[in-house]
């Protein structure tokens, strides 16, 4: 075995730019084995299992389904997605407001923090603090967490807030792990 | 002590001396402990990227020699995940010790 076919085994399902470096990495370093008298053949062998090293990389990087997933949550950020929300956030009051003024206002300050966390998600991006796919995993985490609590405050109705806290804790953590080496990675810098 | 976590352990402890690059921290493992101890390269790399994912190193790429390699240094988290790290070792081999008595 070669170590390109090695290394198209490790690098399945793993996002393009991460796999690139990955293959740099294992280009430079057998590079460094041969120069200091090791065969490609006994360097391969003695890597083990590329199923193991794919999913090694797999907890670390964001999987090809990740990225497209993500690219698909920029969308919330594009300005044409703020009447939707005051329409959300107009429905959501009025809901309260039948309930109780009290739930009604403090939904109300809910859907203007929400708001200006968005506005604050545009400036990290722009200003580069926070990649376009952090901020879109932010926006969407935000938006799941928000509307959760919006209809725990709303209705009285806990089991929407656990199920928002789950999904922000769950997935939205384990990404966001993955996320920060892909802005890293992304941004790093070519040291001389 | 899972080896993995030995793993993460000894590239943590070659990091705290100076900045490297993977193929000089395999070697450092490897000199280090007399032949003992191999990092095997295709567990070496997942361990790296996993470390950096998680702040305990960073890397940025340099020029060694004409030729382009990703360097890893040790970050302050990593510096104190290293010393957890070391005490959980230093535990686990005085429990040892302890079990099989001083015939050792």
């Amino acid at each position: 075995m070669t170590l390109g076919i090695w290394l198209d085994q490790a690098t399945i399902n793993i996002e393009v730019r991460a796999a690139e470096r990955i293959r740099q990495e294992y280009a430079a370093h057998l590079e460094d084995a041969l120069g200091a008298g090791t065969s490609e053949q006994t360097f391969v062998t003695e890597l083990g299992s590329a199923a193991a090293a794919n999913a090694d990389f797999i907890r670390t990087y964001l999987t090809l389904g990740e990225v497209s997933l993500l690219d698909a949550h920029r969308g919330p950020l594009h300005p044409r997605w703020l009447w939707l929300y005051g329409l959300l956030s107009f429905c959501c009051v009025t809901l309260a407001l039948f309930i109780s003024p009290v739930r009604s206002l403090l939904v109300a300050a809910l859907m203007m923090a929400g708001l200006a966390f968005w506005f604050w998600l545009r400036a990290a991006r722009r200003s580069g603090r926070l990649s376009t796919r952090q901020a879109g995993q932010l926006c969407w985490d935000a938006a799941i967490g928000i509307s959760g609590l919006g209809l725990a405050l709303a209705f009285g109705q806990i089991s929407w807030l656990l199920f928002s806290f789950t999904v922000l804790t769950g997935i939205g953590v384990r990404r966001w792990r993955k996320l920060r080496l892909d802005h890293s990675t992304s941004d790093s810098g070519r040291a001389a | 002590m899972k080896p993995q976590e030995q793993l993460r352990m000894l590239i943590l402890a070659v990091l705290e001396r100076q900045p490297e690059h993977g193929y000089a921290i395999a070697q450092a493992i490897k000199a280090r402990s007399e032949g003992l101890l191999t990092a095997k390269e295709g567990t070496l790399y997942p361990v790296l990227h996993a470390l950096e994912a998680e702040g305990h190193i960073a890397s940025a790429e340099t020029e060694v020699g004409g030729r382009v390699r990703r360097e890893y240094r040790l970050t302050e988290k990593g510096t104190g995940a290293l010393a957890r790290l070391r005490g959980d070792w230093k535990k686990q081999i005085s429990a040892v010790g302890a079990v099989l008595g001083s015939g050792v």
